[in-house]
């Protein structure tokens, strides 16, 4: 057994006897040299008081577990042994994700379909408005001629009825294919009380905003798909492993 | 497991000469003591 010069043991070799990882030989030796030797007693206490104030210490969070799968072995075969593994306690991991990574890759999926499909009716809403800028004001006349002799036969029938059905002239334009213009919201929001007679699409009743058929509707619903879209991306995105730290 | 042994070893022995160069700085039921006191 190898010791120093002096004759003292060796502090790797206190360490080991400490922490039990001598042979029966060496530890025999050990013993036999301490019995007689007061300064390698002391470097022993010294050694054996230092492993007792670090294992006092408050065990800081580790950011992963350490805890080595019971599949993995060294070429020697050491680090499966049983006895090695009871020792050691697993640590739960603080940041863990909470979604499994199928459902996970789903939802990204969807979302960035939901995106493409948001970008594509804020497209097509774009591209639908630029030729009809110039003819809106040329189509709209024609078109308000009838609707007003509808107004006016109206009125004569049911006048209590006829503040509330003027509006409803700007309905049966709106409901025309040719008549699909930029119109007020408080026009539309009348389509519940007399648009029903008409074979007008009963959701631009209860929400005109999200109509398809209008460029508004497709702007509303693109922007829409296209926020969702984004955000069911950033939730679903991986996050970054924490920094490992580790203890002397 | 040699290497690990002396690695182990090593920092005891360095932390040990830690605490005896700041003992003032310890506790007294924290700090080591040695004949040489």
């Amino acid at each position: 057994m190898a010791q120093q010069r002096s004759g003292h043991l060796t502090t790797e070799q206190l360490s080991a006897l400490l922490d039990k990882q001598l042979s029966p030989q060496e530890w025999a030796v050990c013993q036999a040299h301490l019995r007689a030797c007061q300064q390698c007693q002391g470097v022993l206490a010294d050694l054996r008081q230092t492993s007792v104030l670090l294992r006092a210490l408050p065990q800081p969070e580790l950011p992963r577990s350490f805890v080595l799968p019971a599949t993995i072995t060294s070429p020697a075969g050491q680090i499966s042994r049983p006895e090695v593994r009871a020792t050691v306690t697993p640590i739960t991991r603080g940041r863990r994700s909470a979604w499994p990574t199928y459902l996970r890759v789903s939802t990204r999926f969807i979302s960035t379909i939901a995106a493409a499909l948001g970008i594509i009716f804020i497209l097509s809403g774009l591209l639908v408005s630029l030729p009809r800028a110039g003819s809106t004001t040329a189509g709209s006349a024609p078109v308000a001629a009838p609707s007003s002799s509808n107004t006016a036969t109206r009125g004569v029938a049911q006048t209590p009825q006829a503040r509330a059905q003027t509006p409803t002239a700007n309905t049966a334009n709106d409901n025309h294919p040719k008549t699909q213009l930029p119109t007020p919201v408080g026009t539309a929001t009348d389509h519940s009380f007399s648009d029903t007679a008409h074979t007008g699409n009963p959701v631009n009743t209860l929400l005109p905003l999200l109509d398809p058929s209008t460029i508004e509707g497709r702007m509303v619903i693109g922007v829409l798909l296209l926020i969702l879209g984004i955000l069911g991306v950033i939730f679903t995105r991986r996050r970054q492993v924490g920094r490992t730290s580790g203890r002397p | 497991m040699g290497t690990v042994r002396s690695r182990i070893a090593r920092g005891r022995a360095r932390l040990r000469s830690y605490l005896y160069k700041y003992r003032e700085l310890l506790p007294r039921g924290y700090r080591l003591s040695n004949d040489r006191e």
